[in-house]
């Protein structure tokens, strides 16, 4: 039994898998390079793959020791593949990562300029339609913001994978970056709200 | 990494609401273990007053004579309390005690705890599929509703070693089904499995990809099932007799009477657009004569099936599909078979249901599927199944911190940090629980416990706690204080449902009684060999005094004598019959083997060497 591509829970020498005393980098896993936009589809067969594998139903061991074992690696990789399908847990990993491949760092709870005026408007709205319920309304929000969500994280994943094709990077740009990542759980925030009172209408 | 564990297949079990069924793979294919019937087991057990315990059709059939001692659907009590099913039990015939955190039948005047019923069921199970295999098989995958909370799974656990099983693994129903299906059809795509039962209703999304089934969400209602379509029904048929319905209520008899009248009108409008129906029962002074029609019935049972539809919305929602991007739906369960149920199914998923499998029996099969992944023969499937409820911690002011949310593919660990808010504090309480909601009391609690922390200034100890579920959906908590390493203990205390004390002393009775099965049966064995040496050696006494000493013989008269004796008495003592038997043996052995010789020597006299 082996793998037709590189994990690191994988040792190629003994065909074994191997248990680290820390939780592997979720992209070595997998065997994929580091970068914001990668194939989905090449993760889902690697996923597969490396579960037919590591999956406790495939791997019976009968002493404790070997179960906590097994269970560790099989909960390694499904937590991996979870948070790596998860684009903001992406963008938020690869940032940090360069901050720290370019000894930088920067503050996690700045935003962009008129960002948070615009959404203390929106918040206004919100509440007052906590009581009007205006359905069309809060579909209105909550495509919009979807869509912004969508655009920052998009934004964001394409100057992370030039940051890591190699540009270069300084402060300014990286706290630009971080501040725009940090919309993206402010419209969470908000698409929550929508929703919950989208579910009373 | 390792060798597989012994051959010994293991079986599938779909312990159900309303009925049993165990399947076994064999020869390329799942089956149902059957004994020259439809393999259905009832899950009805009877308490007769003699001690003895009736189980499925028997039950079944001495219903009516024991009202207040038999129970059924069992399996809808687990991991409920007394306080939360309040007045949905004035409908049971039979007696169910408890406050806040528990619940217990009373039959025969003892109480019965809802796991120990389902108990009974199983071991039932066990002895059917022993005969029908000629195989004595302890190792079993057994399933539950996917919606199944850890308490209820724990119970189903307890309930299954208690009727002597090994528990492989637990496995949720739609899953177990998908199985089924995935195996029968070898196709791909993505399947919803609408799983409506006696008791409880799931919908699971699964996305089947070579030969991997992967759970994409799974939702559902543990109180949802055929047994609100009957109560909807017996509502009916009160109406059209004019009967108020806290007429039923102390009635044990009544209300046995008009559930099966319920429950065969249900059957019957599965095919008829109109039944006719007449119950006498002048000695409960109710009768009625009418016709209840297909029409009558959907109207009382139209916003139950609704309410599973809401589910399925949710399910796709939590597998991010629209209701078009299902290839497949498929249905499970016996209440499946409602027409209303088919249609509005179809109309919800724009799809025609298959249905190539019998409902009753598609769960079953597919936990034999399950359990011959795991005996090893079958390597080419898996499953990936999820975490059906999000489970979290109890913060400040009663809010629920998620730490693992649902629809998680399992095995799952996820780790979060918590600290202290008082300075110099000692200990700080870990509230698990379980549920979407955002406050504890919304959520199910699943225990408490308590982790010491070294005495710090508030915000400074860091604890690690984690919650990891294994492969059977089972959530086990550890902490750990990262500044002075301390490990806690992590035994949770449930909340709700038995104690652990309570669960060790049902596992424990269950083990005793099986050894006094088993010292009984020992010592049955002991008396019938020492009757047959005593029968044995008393034969030839004759020419045992012609092949050795007289006292040898003579001390086999006085332990033949004891023999007697303590057979005449009926001797229980084990230790006692085993002094005698093996005391005898040894006396006798060399009588025997003199007298073989004299035999042989016998036999062998007037005939011709060239003979032998």
């Amino acid at each position: 039994m082996g793998l037709t591509f590189r994990s690191c829970l994988f040792d190629e020498q003994t065909g074994k898998l191997q248990l680290k005393t820390r939780r592997p980098d979720v992209f070595e896993v997998f065997g994929l390079e580091y970068a914001y936009f990668f194939d989905s589809e090449l993760l889902e067969q690697r996923y597969l793959e490396l579960s037919k594998l590591s999956h406790p139903d495939h791997q019976r061991v009968k002493d404790e020791e070997s179960k906590k074992y097994v269970l560790q690696i099989s909960a390694w990789v499904n937590q991996s593949y979870q948070e790596l399908k998860d684009s903001l847990f992406r963008a938020e990993f690869l940032l940090s990562l360069i901050e720290k491949d370019n000894d930088l760092s920067t503050d996690s709870k700045k935003l962009p300029g008129t960002f948070l005026m615009d959404m203390l408007e929106l918040q206004e709205e919100l509440e007052e339609l906590a009581y009007k319920l205006d359905e069309n309304r809060l579909e209105e929000i909550e495509e919009q913001a979807e869509q912004s969500r969508k655009q920052s994280l998009k934004e964001v994943g394409e100057n992370l994978d030039l940051c890591l094709g190699g540009a270069s990077v300084d402060q300014a740009f990286i706290q630009t970056l971080r501040s725009q990542l940090n919309t993206v759980r402010y419209y969470d925030r908000i698409l929550g709200t929508v929703e919950e009172l989208l579910d009373k209408v | 990494m390792s060798k597989e564990k012994s051959v010994e297949p293991i079986l599938g079990i779909d312990l159900g609401t309303t009925n049993s069924l165990v399947a076994l793979f064999e020869s390329d294919q799942a089956k149902i273990l059957k004994n020259n019937d439809d393999g259905i087991v009832p899950s009805v057990v009877t308490y007769l007053e003699n001690g003895e315990v009736l189980v499925g059709r028997e039950a079944l059939a001495s219903f009516s004579d024991h009202p207040e001692n038999t129970v059924y659907s069992a399996k809808r009590f687990f991991g409920k309390t007394y306080s939360e099913l309040g007045e949905k039990l004035d409908r049971l015939p039979f007696q169910v005690l408890g406050d806040e955190r528990s619940l217990k039948f009373k039959v025969r005047g003892r109480e019965v705890a809802p796991l120990e019923v389902s108990a009974e069921v199983l071991r039932s199970i066990r002895k059917r599929a022993n005969e029908i295999t000629g195989q004595s098989l302890r190792r079993a995958v057994i399933t539950v509703p996917a919606y199944f909370d850890d308490t209820q799974r724990q119970e189903t656990r307890i309930a299954a070693k208690v009727a002597g099983f090994e528990v492989e693994r637990i496995i949720n129903e739609p899953t177990a089904a998908a199985l089924a299906y995935g195996i029968d059809l070898q196709k791909e795509g993505k399947i919803a499995v609408y799983d409506l039962g006696g008791g409880t209703f799931d919908i699971s999304i699964l996305d089947l990809k070579d030969g991997i089934f992967k759970v994409l969400a799974t939702r559902g209602d543990t109180f949802l099932g055929g047994d609100d379509f009957d109560h909807a029904l017996v509502d009916l048929i009160l109406n059209k007799a004019g009967v108020e319905e806290t007429a039923i209520v102390n009635n044990s008899a009544l209300k046995i009477a008009l559930k099966f009248a319920a429950e065969e009108v249900k059957k019957r409008l599965s095919d008829k657009v109109e039944v006719p129906l007449s119950i006498k029962l002048p000695e409960q002074s109710f009768s009625y004569e009418g016709q209840i029609t297909r029409t009558e019935f959907e109207q009382n049972i139209r916003s139950l099936v609704k309410r599973s539809l809401r589910s399925c919305k949710t399910a796709l929602k939590d597998a991010g599909l629209g209701d078009d991007e299902i290839t497949q739906v498929v249905l499970v369960g016996g209440s499946t078979r409602v027409p209303l149920v088919r249609q509005m199914v179809q109309d919800y998923f724009e799809k025609k249901p298959y249905v190539g499998l019998n409902p009753d029996e598609v769960v079953a099969l597919g936990a034999a599927v399950q359990g011959q992944i795991l005996s090893g023969g079958k390597r080419d499937v898996l499953l990936l199944d999820v975490v059906p409820l999000s489970l979290g911690l109890e913060t400040l002011g009663g809010a629920v911190t998620k730490v693992l949310l649902r629809n998680t593919t399992i095995p799952v660990s996820a780790t979060e940090d918590f600290t202290t808010s008082v300075d110099n504090q000692t200990g700080i309480v870990l509230h698990v629980l379980q549920g979407e909601r955002e406050l504890v009391e919304d959520c199910r609690s699943l225990g408490r416990f308590n982790v010491k922390v070294p005495p710090m200034p508030a915000g400074l100890p860091k604890l690690k706690v984690t919650f990891t579920v294994d492969e059977n959906g089972m959530l086990r908590v550890d902490a750990f204080e990262d500044r002075s390493s301390q490990k806690a203990s992590i035994e949770i205390a449930p909340t709700i449902g038995l104690s652990h004390t309570e669960m060790e002393r049902i596992v424990e009775d269950s083990i005793e009684n099986a050894m006094d099965d088993f010292q009984l049966r020992m010592v049955v064995e002991l008396r019938n060999k020492a009757e047959r040496i005593v029968v044995a050696t008393e034969r030839v006494y004759d020419k045992a005094y012609k092949l050795m000493s007289r006292e040898h013989v003579d001390e086999i008269k006085v332990w033949v004598a004891k023999a007697k004796d303590a057979l005449k008495r009926g001797e229980k003592n084990q230790a006692a019959l085993e002094e005698i038997v093996d005391h005898l043996g040894d006396l006798t052995r060399p009588l025997a083997d003199l007298l073989f010789n004299q035999a042989t020597q016998e036999a062998l006299v007037g005939k011709t060497v060239s003979d032998v």
